[in-house]
């Protein structure tokens, strides 16, 4: 990794702990921390690999890339909250038909197990339509923790929009810090 | 200020960064899925009234061949408060009609509107604010129908006063609301006319303009007895006639090629020994795309099953009025739908679980059990 | 069943009350007792119609000797043609609408047979609207009941009309008289 990446890195940490949403926003207009943030079960997984037609599996068919993004323990999802995308006719990184990505959402930072990197993974909602219902799943794995919700972590994230939620992607942004 | 000039920079390098990276694992933002301007015909509109939640109703886009959740889940449309769908097939669209409340179910003002979709981005494309005065209940196929040229859309009002709105599907306008006392529903039959089903058991027919205006109306003599035998609210189209199955088991056909209705005498699904077998369900009949007529049965009808649905599928030539063959489901069926051409027909059955079964067309073989979650998929419309 | 009770019209009454008993049977099958519903529905619902679940709804009486039967039970006799949430278990009775919510003056109608006394009544069942769907002790039985171009008779409509909001909460089972013998 090179030096202009660690020294971005450790910069963009520090912003995000310690300015507020709204305040983030409000200075450079980009990505910001926040929730997608669904009142949700606390523990609340996706069904397992499977499923009701007993098929293997889904994979991204990117070695790289490795896991089942149909499924709550799929590595992106470490800090997601509300209805995969994958469950509702969009994937892990795109949106359903007909329903509008979210500018404003939460970042978190996630393992991929197949390089063994930290990846900056954003969970733009989809919204416009209401609730995909399907393939639940929050995870809050306090792994690296280098985004933190704040007291507001509870806002629909779907606000810049047309408000109504459907479901969450985990769009990746970058490299993550090195452990 | 400082900090924001290094913060500003900085992200600059972030940025700069991650493109400068050999390994560019940055994700473009804001794709969204779009399906193909013409389904697959095999393809399903499931509709899930979601009744215990009336006003998160949905209509799914879903294919019933693909082996997975995420796989046969296509997208979606929302169907608020019992919405009635309908294939628009000349333009590719999906027409949805509503029911909105301004505090939502807490109530205020009610607005009902038909909701128009896309077949590719499922995006609003339109809606057409209608009298708020559509008839909500359970779905039935004969609460909303088209004009052969899809040019008009009809839908049936319940305040409880009878009616039937039409829209212009391509000015996309409301043209008039179109009084029918004592009876329900609509039929389209012929190019400019429907008929609505009278609780005397005849039948109402009203004859439209050009433009979708009433013109003028007539009553048929009383074809059935509705305490007796009614028909159900729901037929199978074959040769452009429709055939209502009764509660008892007979089948009333009905022609709707001209622009009066015209009945035909009715025939039995059974024979004398077998008059327990009696069809039910809440859409208890279909046609496929070659005219093979689908009935759901259950083998001990009587007063008051005419909703519990069947375990088998009985198969008839709806010319000869013959029984091909009897379908055992797997699972006990409670509606019926279809879609597909040719090979490719398939059966739907929502059965007692509330999950969809498939099964291949004529021959019966059941293919799998959708893995989509709805709540009450009472309704499947076929994209074909 | 009161099978030694005869009525003055003797014979017709009897044949009724046959008939009756026959799909009284057959309702109390559960198939009988769930119409449309089949045999799952989401939320649990049909919990309180199986006797575990029922000892975990504290059982309504009517408080009449001739109208004995469980309020929050799908089988209790006034739901022969019912399709809804169960009132008595949505903060109403069997006859009374939930706290806050509007009672709707237009329904549909059914006639159940009272086990106690053999009799035939007729059922109001208003629905109660202005709040979102109960949830609770659904039930839908058919007897009765026609096609929804029959208005009066069919339970598939939502009779939240002429209510101030057409938003549906849960359904009553009304007496409004004794059903005349059949001519």
């Amino acid at each position: 990794m090179s030096i202009f990446e660690k020294a971005a890195e450790r910069v963009t940490r520090r912003i995000a702990q310690q300015s507020s949403r709204r305040g983030f926003l409000g200075r450079l207009g980009m990505l910001l921390v926040g929730a997608t943030a669904i009142p949700l079960l606390p523990v609340a997984r996706a069904s397992s690999a499977g499923g009701p037609s007993r098929v293997p599996p889904q994979t991204t068919g990117n070695l790289d890339d490795p896991g089942d993004p149909s499924t709550c323990d799929y590595w992106r999802y470490c800090g997601i909250d509300g209805f995969l995308c994958s469950c509702c006719g969009g994937t892990q990184n795109t949106c359903p038909p007909g329903t509008e990505m979210s500018p404003l959402t939460w970042v978190g930072t996630c393992r991929n197990p197949a390089d063994g990197l930290n990846y900056v993974i954003s969970y733009n909602d989809c919204c416009g339509k209401s609730s995909c219902g399907r393939c639940l799943c929050n995870r809050n794995d306090d792994d690296l923790p280098i985004y933190r919700p704040n007291a507001n972590n509870d806002i629909n994230w779907c606000m810049g929009t047309t408000n109504v939620y459907n479901c969450s992607t985990a769009v990746i942004l970058g490299l993550g810090p090195a452990e | 200020m400082k900090p924001l000039t290094l913060v500003l920079s900085l992200l600059a390098l972030l940025v700069s960064a991650t493109v400068l990276h050999a390994d560019d694992v940055a994700e473009p933002m804001g794709v969204i899925q779009q399906l193909p301007a013409i389904y697959p015909d095999h393809w399903m509109m499931i509709h899930d009234i979601s009744f215990f939640h009336m006003s998160e109703g949905e209509v799914l886009v879903v294919d019933p061949l693909a082996t997975t959740q995420p796989t046969q889940y296509k997208g979606m449309m929302t169907a608020s408060f019992i919405g009635a769908y309908q294939r628009g097939r000349i333009r590719g669209e999906h027409y949805v009609v509503e029911t909105f409340t301004s505090r939502g179910t807490r109530g205020g003002e009610r607005t009902d509107v038909v909701t128009i979709y896309d077949n590719a981005g499922l995006k609003v494309k339109g809606e057409v604010i209608i009298p708020a005065k559509r008839m909500t209940g359970m779905p039935k196929p004969i609460a909303i129908g088209m004009s052969p040229d899809e040019r008009l859309l009809m839908v049936y009002n319940f305040t409880p006063a009878q009616s039937v709105s039409i829209v212009d599907l391509e000015s996309r306008s409301f043209i008039a609301e179109v009084p029918t006392p004592g009876c329900g529903f609509v039929i389209p039959t012929g190019q400019r006319s429907f008929f609505s089903i009278c609780a005397n058991g005849s039948l109402r027919t009203t004859h439209l303009d050009q433009a979708g205006k009433p013109a003028s109306s007539e009553q048929t003599d009383k074809l059935f007895d509705v305490d007796v035998d009614p028909v159900f609210e729901a037929f199978g189209l074959s040769d452009g006639v429709a055939h209502f199955p009764t509660f008892q088991g007979r089948v009333l056909p009905i022609n709707l090629t001209g622009e009066s209705p015209v009945s035909g005498e009715p025939w039995w699904l059974t024979e004398t020994s077998e008059r327990a077998w009696r069809p039910a369900g809440v859409r208890p009949v279909i046609t496929d795309a070659n005219g093979v007529g689908y009935f759901l049965m259950q083998p001990d009808g009587a007063e008051g099953t005419h909703k519990n649905g069947g375990s088998e599928v009985w198969v008839f030539d709806m010319k000869s009025h013959e029984r091909k063959t009897r379908l055992v489901l797997k699972n006990w069926g409670l509606t019926l739908g279809t879609s597909g051409r040719g090979e490719n027909r398939l059966l739907a059955v929502t059965n007692d679980q509330m999950k969809v079964d498939i099964y291949r067309l004529p021959g019966g073989e059941f293919v799998h059990t959708l893995g989509i979650e709805a709540a009450t998929p009472l309704v499947v419309h076929g994209a074909h | 069943m009161n099978s030694d009770k005869h009525s003055r019209s003797g014979g017709l009454v009897d044949r009724l009350t046959e008939s009756l008993s026959r799909s009284v049977a057959s309702r109390t099958s559960r198939r009988g007792l769930l119409g449309w519903l089949g045999g799952a529905v989401a939320g649990g619902a049909l919990l309180p119609l199986l006797p575990v679940a029922r000892a975990a709804v504290p059982t309504q009486s009517s408080g009449s000797i001739a109208d004995r039967g469980d309020p929050t039970s799908c089988d209790y006799w006034r739901y022969c043609a019912i399709d809804g949430f169960l009132c008595s278990c949505c903060g109403g009775t069997a006859n009374t609408c939930p706290p806050g919510t509007e009672q709707s003056p237009v329904t549909w109608i059914g006639t159940c047979l009272n086990p106690d006394d053999g009799k035939k009544y007729i059922i109001s069942y208003n629905d109660c609207c202005g709040k979102s769907g109960c949830g609770s002790c659904m039930c839908n039985r058919n007897e009765g009941d026609r096609p929804m171009y029959h208005p009066s008779k069919s339970n598939d409509l939502n009779w939240c009309l002429g209510t101030s909001s057409a938003i549906y909460n849960c359904s009553t089972a009304i007496i409004t008289g004794l059903a005349l013998p059949e001519t």
